[in-house]
């Protein structure tokens, strides 16, 4: 969240050129951007062909290999080691890919589209913005995280739809107030006020002038939402609202089952740690590049 | 450049004052050589024993206050404590209790018989607002009842009256007879207080709040706790610590150690980390994994509880196909209890093959015994009717670490893993262990299978398999009604060998019906740094720390 | 000004009766029940249907809704079912030792955050402001309980330099008029108490401080970047100013105001990473608190806590809103 908090800062002012050629010419010149892209492209394939990739099933146990109460380190059978179950880590952290991009992005996708519909709608229909607004505020008054876990109690404890949900819901304000924001930019330029002159319903200059202008703030901080959801997702399964199923190699919940054996193989804290580490440095990466690439103020410098 | 420098330099002194900080703690960390720090898993609710149920509370009981008897350290053997000796007559329905003689409590009052049948009384008369369940839990347990029992709280009093005799001699009269009574007064919660102080801080006065929380009016319960044990009382502050000062006038063998604080450090990684930092002396429910760290230190040990405790799965008979016997000895034949208790509870347990513990006596070698088998298990679920897999729903709780599962989660997987070897579909379900976890296994409606267990209170196999299964429960749906009439017998019978028997005979019919599978007997342990000598750790976590040096 | 204040103020209004409302149907419409919660797992469906009734928890909503903010109009923000004390007065310890923490947070994030963003900015391009900005990517990529583990770890229990639990030693007495135990320490001229309370903010105030630490520097650097470039910080220096005084008096001074604003927008960042850090360090504020009424379903805490930090949120940009309007009066006038 606060990331976008920032972004929304920065970018509430910004000119709605949306060039989207030039944003991406120079965004090749970037070599920050292009390395965000190249760490997002690596966890996606690796998620999309884990089946292929992972030496193990990721749910299968051994018990027979844990000693001492807990997990062997790194061998030549299992690359990364075990976990406290007997089961491979490596192959766990490459199915964990598979998780961590879907909360990322079904949650983003879920705040994105309430809270661009909400926006819009306060932006440029000006009865009820002070509505949903008041509305936003009040969310917002909430700390975000806080409101996650109140949002996943809600809905009857943790699960994987739950925590998606509830990370999105909490997206909403955020976005709600850049998409009215960056409306509100947009009502009164020319070429709107052309648009209304000559008769096109409000529905239809909404949707066909304002929006595409108006979007690109949206998709930079889209983009860094997703940073943010994924390490919020793995807050939230850091304190056990993760997946129903515990067998599920997401890694917020590799994380909190191996924190209690920090003392004794504390590489099982620290892979499914990196993992998010790296997969979020490449979102916020990317989403600083977007950023760069569409922010006029930047445009001479970067 | 130059600006580099002085943001290097900036950065520079940055660090060295955080260091400068940090090298300073060393001096902090020499600690009085005269006080005991004790880490606990939670804060007490109140300091008085008679209200509260969980074992930080009862930590401090154990230290300021102390029953008519008490338990052989180290053991669930019944021993004299504030009565030297007590008999028995009219068939087990009246107890007769010598006292112990030149006995104070912290407030200097006497003890004698008069403040024995205060204590008495006092539970007795607990009004509406000590009633629920929640509040005077062991005593309800125990007794069964109140002279003026609030609306929808059931009551069927044990305790009929208490008479002074002499000042050193009181006696109990009950309503029926009883074989656990005398082992129940072990309990901290049926522990001797000051009547002269209850009645000064105002132990018996206090309201449900709109949350339907008790809030004493009085403080009794956190400010004035008096009993006449080795230590008193001196100061509690939440979120911080509670500290106990040696009682210099006890009756008996007085304290090592001058002092006592106890620390509420819920997390258990925390607390082995406050232990390894030397913030605390000790702590109690160390996991498995971290014991050979432990060991590895040269300046920790660790102390092992003898195991009085069983984690089990219920199986609720009331949900199809679960009320066939055939499917519940699938059940059994998968659970893969040999693999789980080898490898997560780090040598420290041995797998149960009944309700109850084996130092107990009542605890039958011939039980029926199901070892790991999954084609046996599929050949089960076959002969009883059943298409692969049976689909079922296993519950587990979280936010809940017992000595007999430090892991729920983690003996939930394996379960669950071994179980779908052997003709089983498991839907894993979870709640945190409380409020709604517990609850929900209890009304019955949780899964098919639920991960459960339970820790004895006092030495009485009543405590185990009496609690389980002597009245009909929702935990387990219908099972074999002769179980029940077993166990209502074996509590009516006052001579430990018939008794004994009884016991016996009602293991064997259990694990033949099958209501659950047991799993496992545990011995938690205890860690400390080398230097604290004398802890006993006790099967039922009554645990002074009077013999405590360091 | 006045109206712009009056205003603000009144838009509160609304805002507090929909939190509220909020809380109040979002505590009704949990899973599992009051009645259950406060009997624990000695509860028997007898004994639920029993508490039920003596709460009025079969009582219509408005009924409930409506004695709920008549108790809390009073003041009365309930009794917490786990440890069997009124809210107000474990909030009354809690939040200033999550005040404490924040304030640490802030302060480290701020003191390392404004120079690492100003020589950043200095030094555009160079190695500097790469590893200053590859630091701050860092700093907003790594979960924060992530941190405050390895952190732990680290200095707490290999080097055992920091203390790894809680807000004081336990073998330290020491008065706490004030609740807040750095100023408690020093108020009654206990030194080492302070000391000692000190120590125990350091790890949790750095795990805590490392996003707002990564947004103040990003911040710093973008407007010193920006206020460089204007025409009066070009003309101080064509003036023939030394380049040190433009620096402290034109540039830095100037690129404050949106530093300033953002250290006030943190209020909610900080409260939702204090539920994190504090539970990893065992320490006893309000985050930690929240967390532990989640996990034992306290609804009364929950309730009291959660009402009490929004208006927390709430009332600090306020605040924040009513400065920026003071010392910007392009906002005041806009009247917006």
């Amino acid at each position: 969240m606060s990331v976008a908090e920032i972004t929304e800062i920065a970018l509430e002012q910004a000119p709605p050129t949306g060039l989207w050629r030039d944003a991406f010419r120079r965004m090749r010149r970037n070599p920050g951007a292009i390395f965000g892209l190249f760490v997002i492209g690596f966890f996606a394939f690796v998620a999309i062909f884990a089946p292929l990739i992972a030496p193990f099933d990721p749910r299968h146990q051994d018990l027979s290999l844990i000693v001492d109460g807990c997990c062997p380190g790194p061998s030549r059978d299992h690359l990364l080691g075990v976990d406290d179950l007997g089961r491979d880590e490596l192959s766990r952290l490459i199915y964990g890919a598979r998780y961590s991009l879907l909360i990322g992005v079904v949650a983003v996708t879920v705040g994105l589209t309430l809270g661009m519909f909400l926006g819009a709608t306060a932006g440029y229909f000006r009865r009820l913005d002070g509505l949903i607004m008041r509305l936003m505020d009040i969310m917002l008054a909430i700390p975000g995280f806080l409101m996650a876990i109140g949002i996943v109690a809600l809905f009857g404890g943790g699960g994987l739809l739950q925590v998606m949900l509830a990370i999105g819901i909490v997206n909403v304000p955020i976005f709600a107030r850049l998409m009215r924001g960056s409306i509100l930019g947009q009502r009164e330029t020319d070429y709107v006020l052309a648009a209304r002159a000559i008769g096109v319903p409000g529905r239809q200059i909404l949707g066909s002038h304002i929006m595409p202008n108006a979007i690109s703030p949206v998709i930079v901080a889209g983009t860094l939402a997703l940073a943010t959801s994924i390490i919020d997702a793995a807050g939230l399964g850091f304190l056990g609202l993760g997946p129903q199923d515990p067998a599920t190699p997401e890694w917020g919940t590799m994380l909190t089952g191996t924190v209690r054996y920090l003392q004794t193989q504390p590489l099982l804290a620290i892979f499914p740690g990196l993992a998010i580490v790296i997969v979020v440095m490449g979102f916020n990466l990317l989403g600083d590049g977007l950023r760069e690439a569409l922010d006029p103020k930047l445009r001479g410098r970067a | 450049m130059r600006k580099i420098l002085k943001a290097g330099v900036a950065l520079g002194a940055l660090s060295l004052l955080v260091a400068a900080v940090a090298s300073g703690s060393a001096e902090g960390q020499a600690q009085a050589k005269d006080t005991l720090v004790f880490a606990t898993e939670g804060e007490p609710t109140f300091l008085d024993p008679a209200i509260v149920s969980d074992g930080p509370s009862l930590r401090v009981a154990d230290q300021i206050t102390e029953g008519l008897v008490t338990v052989k350290p180290g053991t669930t053997k019944i021993v004299p404590d504030l009565a030297t000796s007590w008999t028995g007559s009219n068939g087990g329905k009246r107890w007769t209790f010598k006292l112990r003689g030149g006995v104070k409590f912290h407030d200097g009052t006497p003890f004698n018989a008069q403040a024995v049948c205060a204590n008495f009384n006092r539970w007795y008369n607990f009004p509406a607002a000590f009633q629920p369940d929640s509040v005077a839990y062991y005593y309800y347990t125990v007794f069964g009842g109140y002279r003026k029992p609030a609306q929808g709280i059931t009551s069927d009093p044990l305790f009929s009256s208490c008479q002074v005799v002499n000042a050193s001699t009181a006696r109990i009269n009950l309503r029926k007879p009883s074989a656990s009574f005398i082992a129940a007064l072990s309990l901290p919660s049926l522990s001797m207080q000051s009547p002269t102080a209850l009645k000064k801080y105002k132990a018996n006065a206090g309201t449900l709040s709109a949350d339907g929380v008790l809030r004493p009016s009085g403080t009794y319960a956190t400010e004035h706790p008096t009993g006449t044990g080795p230590y008193k009382f001196k100061s509690w502050k939440i979120g911080d610590k509670l500290v106990l000062e040696r009682n210099d006038s006890y009756w008996g063998k007085k304290a090592k150690l001058k002092q006592v604080i106890l620390r509420a450090i819920p997390d258990n990684a925390a607390r082995l980390q406050a232990l390894q930092s030397g913030e605390i002396d000790g702590y109690n429910l160390v996991e498995p994994q971290d014991i050979s760290t432990i060991k590895r230190n040269s300046s920790l040990k660790i102390i092992d509880r003898p195991a009085f405790n069983v984690g089990y799965v219920t199986i609720n008979s009331a949900k199809a196909p679960m009320n066939k016997l055939l499917v519940r000895q699938a059940v059994a034949h998968g659970l893969d209890r040999e693999a789980v208790v080898k490898s997560f509870y780090g040598g420290r347990a041995q797998v149960a093959t009944q309700f109850m513990p084996p130092q107990l006596f009542g605890w039958a070698k011939d039980v029926k015994k199901y070892p790991y088998n999954p084609a046996r298990s599929r050949q089960l679920l076959q002969q009883a009717g059943l298409t692969l897999p049976v689909e079922i729903e296993f519950w587990y709780p979280t936010d809940i670490s017992r000595g007999y599962m430090p892991d729920p989660q983690r003996n939930f997987q394996a379960f669950a893993a071994s179980l779908e070897n052997s003709g089983f579909k498991v839907v894993a379900k979870s709640a945190p262990w409380r409020p709604d976890y517990v609850a929900r296994v209890q009304a019955g409606n949780a899964g098919h299978l639920n991960l459960i267990g339970w820790t004895g209170d006092f030495g009485d196999p009543d405590n185990f398999i009496g609690t389980f299964f002597r009245t009909p429960q929702n935990t387990w749906g219908p099972i074999n009604p002769k179980i029940h009439a077993i166990l209502n017998a074996a509590l009516r019978e006052t001579d430990l060998e018939k008794r004994t028997l009884t016991y016996q005979q009602a293991n064997r019919l259990i694990m033949a019906n099958l209501p659950g599978v047991p799993y496992v007997h545990t011995k938690p342990a205890l860690a400390f740094k080398k230097s604290v000598r004398g802890y006993v750790a006790s099967p039922i976590e009554l645990e002074p720390f009077a013999p405590v040096s360091k | 000004m006045l109206r712009f204040v009056v205003r603000r103020l009144f838009l509160l209004v609304p805002i507090l009766i929909g939190l509220s409302l909020l809380v109040f149907f979002w505590i009704r419409a949990l899973p599992g029940s009051p009645a259950e919660a406060l009997l624990g797992e000695r509860a028997t469906p007898d004994s639920i249907a029993q508490a039920r009734d003596q709460y009025g928890l079969d009582d219509p909503l408005y009924v409930q809704y409506w004695r709920y903010v008549q108790t809390v109009g009073s003041g009365d923000l309930g009794t917490s079912i786990a440890s069997h004390r009124p809210i107000t007065e474990e909030l009354r310890e809690r939040f200033p030792a999550t005040i404490e923490l924040a304030f640490s947070a802030m302060l480290f994030a701020t003191l390392i955050g404004v120079p690492l963003g100003f020589f950043a900015a200095k030094r555009y391009g160079g190695i500097f402001d790469n590893s200053s900005l590859f630091l701050s990517l860092i700093g907003v990529s790594i979960p924060i309980f992530f941190l405050a583990i390895l952190l732990k770890w680290l200095f707490a229990v290999n080097l055992g330099w920091l203390p790894s639990v809680g807000r004081q030693d336990v073998l330290i007495d020491a008065g706490h008029p004030t609740n807040f135990y750095v100023l408690d320490g020093i108020v009654t001229g206990n030194w080492n108490a302070a000391w000692d309370a000190a120590k125990h903010l350091i790890l949790p105030g750095i795990a805590l401080a490392t996003i707002p630490l990564a947004i103040i520097a990003r911040i710093t650097r973008a407007s010193v970047l920006d206020v460089q470039n204007e025409d009066y910080v070009r003309t101080a220096r064509a003036k023939g100013l030394a380049p040190r005084t433009v620096d402290r008096r034109h540039v830095l001074r100037n690129a404050m105001l949106p530093v300033t604003t953002i250290i006030g927008l943190q209020v909610g960042l900080l409260l939702s990473g204090a539920i994190l850090t504090e539970t990893v360090f065992a320490f006893p504020g309000l985050g930690s608190w929240l967390q532990m009424a989640i996990e034992n379903r306290d609804y009364p805490v929950l309730q009291g806590g959660i009402l009490f930090v929004a208006m927390v949120v709430v009332v600090v940009n306020l605040l924040v809103d009513i400065s920026y309007g003071l010392l910007n009066p392009r906002v005041r006038l806009a009247g917006r």
